[in-house]
């Protein structure tokens, strides 16, 4: 099992200052994951969602934290390939340009957007988001594999060019694709690329779908050159010696993160300024429940909250499952840099040894 | 662990499955039934068979237990019918099931197979000599189908026979007549003795200690032979409505009598099939079940709704009588949502079980970037949604947050993860209205009203 980190740049209630505060903590986070031998740095692309994510441009932070780090893969993902978002040309010289400063370092998730505030504001026509990523995500490891490139396509029709610069990794960065409704893993898996799964769900269900995915990779006509067969879960974490201060600090991070998505992405409307979404504590008596529900059979695998014990039993049911790499979500927007920290080490010491 | 459960769909199946399905050391079931079980999950596979058919073996194929449930209770069937699928079908499934090499076969008999008669010892204990008793079908059947376990069990000892003998299974879908009633708010009263019940969840987890899912939890062994399930502490009707808050109907024995004679006559007149005699009395035996076998080291069952008085009060916690009508109303304006481009592609049948007096079951349907609800189970549902009516409302009306409610497990979703997503959405939806211009904005203000202070608009 690889461990790697998931940041979407969240505040609450963000200020001027607090958001320069926020994306030098996470550059700080970013080394020190670099020293405790986490797999990857990966930072989402979203766009308008104020406390949600502040990851409008991961490309700017990622080459930071390529300067700053030695070892650790940059994991720039999801980008939106949708051409009102970013260009595949873009996509592709970005990409190959920090491959190279890095020393082969990236992965590359890609995705399409699914919030109607980020839809709105690009002018983009949801129904044709998939269609588009599809087209994109075919073109850009043609360009970084051949000398002079040339599309004629539904939404792109590009006289050959020579597309340079060229990535590092041979014959291309490993490439993601992102799935948060059902039937997406085994979708990905057709086309070859990595899944970073964003659902929760039960261990049967988990389970399910990495088998579905891996016999959809087995007969995967790639549309880079090579296939990415790897399942990635990204679970909101908080580990600490204190349990009862994981629980509380992590579930109320979770409980921020989960109602703000929902706020953006199931309102059907463009929520602004502070959102009314709940920032505080669980109660004592909630608290208790969410520990004896964790990791009890049928609870939901969702988060790792809690102390290096319980930690290790909820991480054991991704291996049991098959995942590959979690993707671990403690950059939640109420949780401090100095509790991050802490968690940070708390699981390279006490946690990851084991897996 | 793979195992073959048949009665997949009915009261005590439901309850089965989802523990097996939530059990990470089994990994296929097989669910046989006639109609679709009410779960859907990767490692269950629904087989739509009869236990009469006598290729059932080909389902069974490397099972490692066997769970027998299927069985009719109290249809309107003629007893040649009765018989052939009780008796007949359940020779069947054994037959079945040894000749496809399964090593553990757990079997749902009854208290009843002891005969609801005079003469029996207090409390009936396993060892009790069991009466056939020929005029109540559903006992005579249940006495058959242990006789041929008998012999079963001498014939292969190599195989692990489990019967349990439950009492009457009071939970959230009870199919006959007591089970109606209830949910009417009315509990009868024929004048027959203390009833001797017990909570169908207890009984789902006695059957999945049985099928040793976990090696060594049972400290005595391998789990083998008859174990009673009743609640201790029989209570009379009148205590029992209480506990339920239902109403007390007492039936007069004349009233009682003349409700049994018009029912024969009008199944001799064939007007509708025949029905088991034996349900229609009341039967004058007061009998009293011991399950301290069960609750000993030998099967370690922990029924959490222990006294009979317990499971009453747990049904009247749990199980739905009437929907809330701002909840039935709120279902309807799901209904009149416009289609949104950010459901593009996404397909889904979540079964909303929202529990409680005010509760009900629900459908809700995403497809063609829209979500309709309709009243009624889906079969099979890609994920059922559980949670209290009264938090349904809590949570509509801006009071708590769905997130904290699915992390402390007041909110479980059973298969596919985003149904939670879909309910989550109508809460988030119904708020999010509230703060748009125009119209629609009012209305929503309006609806946000009449759910806080439950007054119509």
């Amino acid at each position: 099992m690889k461990f790697s980190l998931f940041y979407e740049m969240q505040i609450s209630q963000p200020t001027r200052a607090a958001e320069q505060q926020l994306f030098r903590d996470c550059l700080e986070q970013a080394v020190l994951a670099d020293e405790l031998g986490y797999h990857c740095v990966w930072e989402v692309e979203h766009h308008g969602l104020r406390e949600y994510s502040h990851s409008s441009a991961p490309e700017i932070f990622l080459s930071f934290v390529a300067a700053r780090t030695k070892r650790i893969r940059i994991g720039h993902g999801v980008t939106l390939l949708p051409g009102r978002y970013n260009h595949p040309i873009r996509i592709a010289e970005r990409i190959a340009t920090l491959d190279l400063l890095s020393g082969g370092r990236v992965s590359w998730g890609t995705g399409k957007s699914s919030s109607l505030v980020e839809q709105g504001a690009f002018e983009c026509n949801p129904a044709e988001l998939h269609a588009q990523w599809l087209e994109a995500v075919e073109m850009i490891p043609r360009m970084w594999s051949s000398d002079v490139f040339e599309h004629k396509g539904k939404y792109f029709r590009i006289p050959p060019t020579q597309i340079v610069p060229k990535p590092l990794q041979d014959p291309h960065p490993p490439i993601f694709a992102a799935c948060s409704k059902p039937d997406t893993a085994a979708e990905v898996g057709r086309v070859g690329l990595g899944a970073l799964n964003f659902a929760f769900g039960s261990d049967d269900y988990l389970t399910d779908k990495v088998r579905e995915y891996r016999a959809a990779v087995k007969e995967a006509k790639p549309v880079g050159r090579a296939k990415n067969d790897w399942f990635a879960c990204t679970p909101a974490t908080l580990v600490l010696d204190d349990d009862r201060k994981a629980l509380a600090h992590g579930t109320r991070g979770a409980r921020f993160f989960l109602e703000s998505l929902s706020r953006y992405y199931f309102g059907g409307d463009r929520p602004t300024g502070d959102l009314d979404v709940p920032r505080g504590a669980l109660s004592e008596a909630d608290l208790d429940d969410v520990r004896t529900l964790r990791n009890s059979p049928g609870s939901p695998l969702a988060t790792i909250t809690g102390d290096p014990v319980s930690a290790r039993e909820s991480v054991q049911r991704y291996v049991d499952a098959g995942v590959d790499e979690l993707i671990l979500v403690m950059q939640m927007g109420t949780v401090s840099h100095e509790l991050i920290v802490q968690s940070m080490r708390t699981f390279a010491e006490k946690v990851m040894p084991y897996f | 662990m793979k195992v073959a459960v048949t009665g997949a769909a009915g009261q005590l199946g439901t309850q089965l499955l989802q523990r097996l399905v939530a059990e990470r050391s089994v990994s296929e079931i097989v669910a046989l039934d006639l109609q679709p079980p009410l779960l859907s999950a990767g490692k269950l596979k629904f087989v739509r068979a009869d236990v009469r058919d006598p290729q059932l073996g080909t389902h069974l194929a490397g099972c490692d237990a066997l769970v027998h449930l299927a069985f009719v209770v109290a249809r309107r069937a003629a007893r040649p019918l009765h018989d052939d699928i009780n008796v007949n079908g359940s020779k069947n499934v054994f037959r079945a099931a040894l000749a496809a090499g399964v090593r553990r076969i757990v079997y749902a008999s009854s208290v009843a197979a002891y005969g609801v008669v005079e003469g029996h010892p207090k409390p009936i204990v396993e060892s009790t000599p069991r009466i056939r008793q020929p005029d109540f079908w559903y006992a005579a059947a249940k006495f058959d189908v242990e006789a041929h376990l008998d012999e079963l069990e001498r014939a292969n000892p190599e195989v692990a026979f489990v019967r349990f003998r439950p009492a009457i299974l009071i939970g959230r879908r009870m199919e006959h007549r007591l089970g109606v009633a209830l949910r009417k708010g009315v509990l009868p009263d024929l004048g027959t003795p203390d009833l001797p019940i017990v909570w169908d969840e207890d009984v789902a987890d006695a059957f999945l200690i049985a099928l040793q899912t976990k090696p060594g939890a049972v400290s005595s062994g391998e789990v083998r032979g008859a174990f009673n399930l009743c609640a201790r502490e029989l209570t009379g009707a009148a205590g029992l409505a209480q506990e339920a808050g239902v109403r007390h109907l007492r039936v007069s024995p004349f009233v009682a009598a003349f409700l049994k004679g018009a029912e024969e006559l009008l199944a001799r007149l064939r007007f509708f099939a025949p029905m088991d005699p034996g349900w229609l009395g009341s039967p004058k035996v007061a009998l009293d079940y011991s399950s301290e076998k069960a609750l000993s080291p030998a099967l370690g069952w922990k029924p959490r709704y222990p006294t009979a008085r317990a499971v009453m009060r747990r049904w009247g916690e749990v199980v739905p009588r009437k929907l809330d009508r701002r909840l039935a109303m709120t279902l309807r304006m799901v209904n009149l949502t416009p289609a949104r481009d950010d459901l593009q592609g996404s397909a889904l049948t979540v079964h909303l079980d929202l529990t409680g007096a005010r509760g009900g079951d629900y459908t809700l349907r995403l497809a063609d970037r829209r979500l309709r609800a309709r009243k009624g189970l889906p079969r099979p549902a890609d994920a059922r949604v559980e949670l209290p009516a009264a938090l349904f409302l809590e949570l509509l009306a801006g009071k708590g947050d769905f997130s904290s409610a699915q992390m402390t497990g007041k909110v479980r979703v059973f298969g596919q993860p985003m149904a939670a997503l879909v309910v989550q959405g109508i809460i988030t939806g119904l708020r999010a209205a509230g703060g748009l211009p125009g119209a629609r904005g009012a209305i929503g203000r309006a609806f946000t009203r009449y759910l806080t202070k439950g007054s119509t608009p």
